[in-house]
């Protein structure tokens, strides 16, 4: 009995040591071996109009993290859950001004600028500098989605149809997908916040 | 005094089954029913909304080195089931009564929309079949 606080300082002190923080995000989507260096997958350069009538281009996110997803502003069913999701994100990390969520249309017919800034009026996010929704061509719609969506159909048994599917893209400030969820799911997205935590803290130079 | 209490008792059953409900006759789970087909048939055509997207990309592609009256007929047929579908959304607002106007209006989106897949679906299966035999 008198050994009985040494025993469980010292089963603390293990505990502690045996506690492992959790490790980098993986980075996802195919890679390839180019000289000896790896060469992961990455988010092409782009150039969108935002929901202010700006350019918003790959210099818009140089070295930040941000959340990507796709949508449409008519859309009746999956869309409101995800926007609800992501107001949750952008209240947890919309201040910090190395984070960015965006939000890319794939209705250029009715999604104009204007519809875009009147919709995220209607979230209460019309003056955000974090939230941008970006009004994509029809030409430019397949491509690019099935850029951020690689590594979710290398992960699943996603259809070939990846513009209506609700997943949420993390990507860190080198443009690359570091994780995903499905955006209609709290639970998912909790998951995904604590991710965006872990790449904002591994961006912090050491 | 018995049996009357017991045929009173039936006739209030029969008449509160026959009773409409209080939305003027309509039901209310046919409506409700209604609405979750048409929004299940949306998400489903809107799944094919990107593989009609993927294609006409692929199309394009094939058009710039191949151009054939028969690609740029498929590459439109896919390209107008598409805007049909953003069309439709643009103009479609989901009922605020329970009436029979909002069960009529609902029918009628539902039989629109099951155009709407059907042109969708014989447009992606057309240009594969294309694309195949291009190949």
């Amino acid at each position: 009995m008198k050994h009985f606080p040494f025993i469980s300082a010292l089963v603390f002190f293990i505990y502690l040591g045996c506690k492992q923080s959790p490790g980098p995000l993986p980075i996802l989507g195919e890679s390839e071996i180019v000289n000896g260096d790896t060469i992961f997958h990455q988010i092409p350069d782009f150039s969108f109009l935002d929901q202010y009538g700006q350019p918003y281009n790959q210099d818009s996110v140089f070295s930040k993290v941000y959340v990507s997803d796709f949508f449409f502003t008519k859309c009746p069913t999956i869309c409101p859950k995800m926007a609800q999701q992501l107001l949750r994100v952008h209240q947890k990390f919309g201040h910090n001004p190395e984070f960015r969520i965006l939000s890319h249309s794939i209705d250029p017919k009715y999604d104009t600028t204007e519809a875009l800034k009147k919709y995220a009026d209607k979230l209460g996010v019309g003056d955000s500098r974090t939230w941008h929704f970006l009004s994509v061509p029809k030409n430019e719609i397949s491509a690019i989605a099935g850029k951020y969506l690689a590594a979710v159909q290398q992960d699943s048994t996603l259809e070939e149809g990846f513009t209506h599917t609700g997943h949420f893209l993390l990507i860190d400030h080198k443009r690359r997908i570091r994780s995903f969820c499905d955006g209609t799911k709290p639970n998912e997205v909790d998951r995904l916040m604590k991710e965006i935590s872990l790449l904002l803290d591994e961006k912090k130079p050491q | 005094m018995y049996r009357k209490l017991v045929l009173f008792g039936l006739m209030f059953f029969l008449m509160s089954a026959c009773k409409p409900g209080a939305s003027g006759g309509i039901s209310t789970t046919e409506l409700t029913g209604l609405h979750t087909e048409l929004m299940a048939l949306h998400d489903s055509t809107m799944v094919k909304h990107g593989v009609a997207l993927k294609l006409i990309d692929q199309l394009d592609q094939m058009i710039l080195s191949q151009p054939e009256a028969s690609l740029d007929s498929i590459r439109d047929e896919l390209d107008h089931s598409n805007e049909a579908m953003m069309d439709w959304m643009a103009e479609y607002t989901d009922p605020v009564t329970q009436d029979s106007a909002a069960l009529n209006y609902l029918r009628d989106q539902l039989s629109l929309m099951k155009e709407i897949a059907q042109a969708q679906g014989s447009a992606i299966s057309g240009a594969k079949t294309i694309m195949e035999m291009k190949k």
